[in-house]
């Protein structure tokens, strides 16, 4: 395992993530209304809840690709929403992979994996060029480092993303509906991924619709609605019993009841 | 003798060759400056900011609305009655063309970088790329990417459109091409045919030569 790149891990005494009070409006909208949690470290946070009601917004702000209006978010303590922040240096502590899976496309696998390290980190290439082949290798895309994006399946594409993103070595992965865009035969080989990292300790914020992921992967689950949160807890109880109506609601939507009886072969 | 032989009669082949120089280093000239003016004209027409948006729009309608024959025109023959300007048919031309290619390549590179979908400007800031290093490392590699294929054939047009500042009085391949039909009319009846092929491969020569130079770029950034 010592050859296999792993997840960084320090001792801390403080929440990884703090969100207080946080507003997001746009214009007269108030899209976020006073979000707060905690995100401990090694934490893996499931965010749920029906379209529209924040969470994409909810972790834009966490790496300021959206002001806020109103409340604070702090990263080890240090307040990010401050002004003066220097988002550039904030954003290489937080790995951030988006449902449309952004290579750039005029880069290849191994350019697409070294460009952070490289210009924002200022990694040595043969240092970084290294961690980048051993992660290919862990997501079981080694051969494919030469290849562009438009060569890749969207699974091996959003894979390569979140290699990316694990490539700044992050405090705090964000993860938003990674696998909403795949094709369902290629949902399964970017969770193990993510499976793999949340084993490791990774601390993670997951918005995602696959409620068994989120049952399977979630230390603890967030409830998004309205830009509240209406509900959390674990995963076990939240998902069995549901304490608020509309969180009950919401998950009733991603069952099926039988809708007819078995028709037998009756003459 | 046969008619095609008035091509290489005398000094005639040089003079046909003389004339397509200068009327590809009016249209170098003009690509020079108008991607020099129209690249940054681009940039600030895709910007927020809604006058800087609008009066490129106007600029390049404008541009668009006028035929080349027109601008030449006013730019040679009425700019010195209404002003003390009086600029040579060759600087006239050089001016026409370029405004006629900035606002031509403006509109292309204005294209190009909003064509650059949001997503890949966030994914970039995301990793802690910086504004400056957002534009240099992902917005313009890609933006010329697309661009290329649509600026050769802009360019290749002003090349073709060269050709009116004949009207002009600026000396250039196809009025040598007359004159020496003049010289030849009555001696050689069909020596009009083979000047204008010559003159027709000369411009063919140019524009395939830069297109497959452009398509070997192309695949080399692809
Ligand atoms: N740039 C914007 N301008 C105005 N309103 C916006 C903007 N972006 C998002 N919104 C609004 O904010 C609300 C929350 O959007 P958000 O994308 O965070 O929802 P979501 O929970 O991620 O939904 P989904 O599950 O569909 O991805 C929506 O009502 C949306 O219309
Ligand atoms: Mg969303």
């Amino acid at each position: 395992m010592s050859d296999t790149p792993q997840v960084l891990r320090l001792p801390k005494s403080q929440p990884v993530l703090r969100l207080d009070s946080v507003v997001k409006r746009y214009g007269e909208r108030t899209v976020l209304d006073g979000i707060s949690f905690d995100v401990a470290e090694r934490e893996v946070i499931a965010v749920i809840g029906p379209s529209g009601s924040g969470k994409s917004t909810l972790l834009r702000t966490v790496n300021g690709l959206e002001p806020i209006q109103g409340g604070s978010i702090r990263l080890d303590g240090e307040e990010i929403t401050a002004k003066g922040t220097d988002w550039s240096k904030i954003r290489a502590r937080v790995g951030m992979v988006f449902q449309s899976y952004e290579l750039f496309p005029h880069l290849d696998v191994m350019g697409n994996l070294l460009l952070a390290p490289v210009r924002v980190a200022h990694t040595d290439k043969a240092e970084a060029r290294e961690r980048a082949m051993r992660w290919l290798e862990r997501v079981g895309l080694a051969d494919r480092a030469d290849a562009y994006p438009k060569e890749l399946s969207g699974g091996q594409k959003q894979r390569i993303a979140i290699v990316r993103a694990l490539m700044m070595q992050p405090e705090v992965l964000l993860l938003d509906e990674i696998t909403a865009s795949l094709d369902p035969e290629m949902v399964r080989e970017v969770l193990d991924v993510v499976l793999e990292l949340a084993e490791e300790g990774m601390t993670m914020l997951i918005v995602t619709h696959e409620m068994a992921f989120a049952r399977a992967i979630a230390d603890r689950v967030l409830f998004l609605d309205g830009g509240k949160i209406v509900e959390q807890g674990e995963p076990e109880a939240f998902f069995t019993h549901p304490q608020t109506e509309r969180a009950q609601r919401f998950l009733d939507t991603f069952s099926f009841t039988k809708a007819r009886e078995p028709q037998g072969l009756a003459r | 003798m046969h008619d095609w032989e008035v091509l290489f009669q005398g000094v005639n082949f040089e003079r046909l060759l003389g004339g397509l120089w200068t009327s590809f280093s009016i249209a170098l000239v003009a690509v020079l400056f108008s991607l020099v003016v129209g690249v940054p004209l681009g940039i600030a027409a895709a910007s927020r900011n809604r006058w800087l948006r609008g009066g490129f729009q106007v600029y390049l309608q404008a541009i668009r609305v006028l035929p080349p024959l027109v601008l030449l025109f006013v730019f040679y023959f009425y700019l010195s009655l209404v002003t003390k300007v009086n600029l040579s048919a060759y600087a006239s031309a050089i001016t026409v063309f370029t405004l006629w290619g900035a606002a031509e390549m403006g509109d292309l590179v204005r294209g190009a970088v909003t064509s650059i979908p949001k997503h890949q400007y966030e994914s970039a800031a995301a990793l802690g790329l910086n504004p400056v290093q957002v534009q240099l490392r992902i917005v313009v590699p890609q933006s010329v990417r697309r661009l290329l294929p649509q600026a050769v054939n802009l360019v290749t047009r002003m090349i073709k459109t060269t050709s009116l500042v004949v009207l002009i009085g600026v000396v250039e391949v196809l009025k040598v091409g007359q004159q020496i039909i003049d010289v030849n009319r009555f001696e050689y009846p069909s020596a009009a045919l083979w000047v204008y092929a010559a003159v027709f491969f000369m411009y063919f020569a140019v524009c395939y030569s830069i297109s497959k130079a452009a398509a070997v770029l192309e695949r080399r950034l692809a």
